[in-house]
């Protein structure tokens, strides 16, 4: 039956001002949820190690996710700005005309570089090179010297390869110098890998993303339901609570307290594990060639905002969870 | 101080073979007053007491104490409210994990007393209630009557205006029956309006106060303080 609404009268305004003059202590009693929060975290311990537990693996694959992100970007980076092609022109043109050549392909937008080695500095490198077995250099081009130009072409983008291509084989100015034995290499095999790289990269990242979304919406869940659990165990203690005098924002305070101890605690066991792992992993990952460098430097040199940032997720999530739970409790025992 | 006109509660809605809790309850209590309401089990006693704590809400009529209308009450003034009101429970409602002392000083604490009033006003309470000497001792390792001392210590250490003793004696033999109700009369001596139920015809005589019968959720008889209740 609905109540019915009553207009209230001066005397009503009086008695309802005098019933809730009281003297505010907000400190106070912000350190007394603090209190309760933490003596029902330690009461209930198995229950919040497991809560804490779950919130650990919760932020440990955001941590994984956001790390392994920034090492194959770095790994694709570093493969892309080392990527170059040859194109390789007749041994006997002047430096002019090999500039004028080189000039044109550096006009193109897609084109970051573009190195000359000419052929007497090709010899000497094909000298320098250990792997060349001398006799073989000295028998085969020495007597001849008929080494080409070389023009290294290092381009923003492996796609753009093709247009680069397309260019040289069409610009009257270029087209006419190629050297037709010696075709261009435009490391078909490289951009393969890069391709792969930026696949998987894709794939991590989305990943990485889905994962870190589902087990924060696990962690949550878990977390709601320890808390609901406290609840449950602890609805004498509530109830009495309610009888003398407490409001729902103090009943709510003690869980919320709890819930955040879950957060700091697995933010601050992420933390360390999370470095320790790093750094463990560092020089095994390096061994296969991954660009780890970057992240790790970026990570030491901003350690602590990487645990204030999972520190805030974690509290975050126990907040909400924590929020949701009591709400829950006050919807369904509103009295 | 208390005042409930023509009050009804009907429990599941207003399904028509549903009996109601309370029907057209009228009562008025005075300030220091003590008042006993008797009647059996499902009478309505219960229901008329979660009235006056905000637990329950009427379906119909009005219901006034301290001069606060309940119609003009938000939630945020409940707590306020019950912060003057005491309410002691046949099953103690005693938090089992923490001492004496703590038992009684959750009350305080929530109610916003410092740490130096509560540290202050939690000895006095206990030597009120004859359990100065057991401030650190575990409900488990209280009898029943002193649990229940316990549980009017915590109700009373607000001072509040007035003590709700929801059949305060029903799980208690009979020396520590008595040794309740000689404490009950002594709050309600020291100037606190105190309604006790009970289904014990010794205890309503033994208090010797006005007497409220209900049954079937109805007042069947209020029978003044020196008048034999039958």
């Amino acid at each position: 039956m609905a109540r019915r609404k009553v207009k209230k009268t001066a005397e009503d305004k009086r008695n309802l001002k005098a019933l809730t003059k009281t003297q505010s202590r907000p400190m106070l009693q912000l350190s007394r949820q603090m209190k309760y929060g933490i003596k029902s975290f330690l009461r209930n311990s198995w229950l919040s190690l497991a809560a804490t537990f779950v919130m650990i693996m919760a932020l440990m694959i955001v941590v994984v996710a956001l790390i392994s992100r920034d090492i194959l970007n770095n790994t694709l980076t570093d493969i892309r700005d080392n990527l170059t092609f040859s194109v390789f022109l007749e041994h006997d043109l002047t430096r002019d005309r090999v500039e004028l050549a080189a000039e044109r392909v550096r006009d193109l937008d897609t084109v970051r570089t573009v190195a000359l080695i000419s052929p007497e500095e090709a010899m000497e490198l094909y000298r320098l090179d250990p792997q060349n077995d001398q006799a073989m250099i000295d028998a085969s081009f020495e007597a001849q010297n008929r080494f080409p130009w070389i023009m290294h072409i290092q381009v923003y983008d492996p796609q753009d390869t093709d247009e680069v291509e397309l260019f040289i084989r069409t610009d009257p100015s270029v087209r006419g110098l190629l050297d037709e034995s010696r075709p261009p290499s435009f490391e078909g095999e490289k951009r393969e890998i890069i391709d792969n790289i930026a696949r998987t990269t894709s794939f991590v990242e989305r990943v990485g993303l889905a994962a870190s979304l589902l087990f924060i919406g696990v962690a949550i869940l878990i977390v709601f339901n320890t808390i609901r659990m406290a609840i449950f165990n602890r609805r004498e203690e509530i109830y009495m609570m309610r009888l003398v005098g407490a409001s729902h924002g103090f009943i709510r305070g003690p869980f919320i307290m709890e819930a955040m101890i879950y957060g700091v605690l697995a933010a601050v066991a992420t933390s360390l594990l999370a470095f320790s792992l790093f750094r463990g992993l560092r020089g095994y990952l390096e061994d296969y060639g991954v660009t780890v460098g970057p992240t790790y430097d970026f990570a030491y040199q901003y350690w602590w905002a990487i645990a204030l940032g999972l520190l805030l997720l974690g509290v975050f999530i126990g907040i909400i969870a924590a929020h949701l739970a009591v709400r829950r409790y006050l919807k369904l025992n509103p009295r | 101080m208390i005042t409930l006109e023509d009050v009804s509660k009907r429990y599941g809605g207003l399904r028509a073979d549903e009996a109601p809790a309370l029907d057209s309850v009228n009562l008025h209590v005075d300030p220091r007053e003590l008042v006993v309401i008797v009647g059996s089990s499902g009478s309505g006693k219960s229901t008329l007491l979660k009235m006056i704590t905000r637990e329950e809400l009427p379906d119909k009529g009005r219901i006034m104490v301290g001069g606060i209308d309940y119609d003009t009450l938000s939630r945020k003034h409940i707590p306020h409210l019950r912060r003057r009101i005491g309410v002691v429970f046949q099953d103690f409602k005693l938090l089992p994990d923490r001492t004496v002392c703590e038992n009684v000083a959750f009350a305080l604490e929530i109610a916003g007393h410092t740490n130096a009033e509560t540290r202050n006003i939690v000895p006095r309470v206990l030597e009120l209630v004859g359990l100065a000497d057991k401030i650190n001792k575990l409900p488990a390792q209280l009898s029943g009557g002193e649990k229940q001392r316990v549980a009017i210590a915590r109700s009373v250490a607000r001072q509040p205006r007035i003590l709700i003793a929801d059949e305060p004696t029903g799980n208690l033999d009979n020396k520590n029956t008595w040794e309740i109700v000689d404490l009950v009369k002594k709050i309600n001596d020291l100037g606190t309006t105190v309604l006790f139920t009970t289904h014990n015809l010794e205890i309503v005589h033994r208090l010797n106060a006005r007497t409220v019968r209900i049954e079937d959720g109805k007042v069947v008889a209020d029978v003044p303080r020196g008048k034999v209740v039958r």
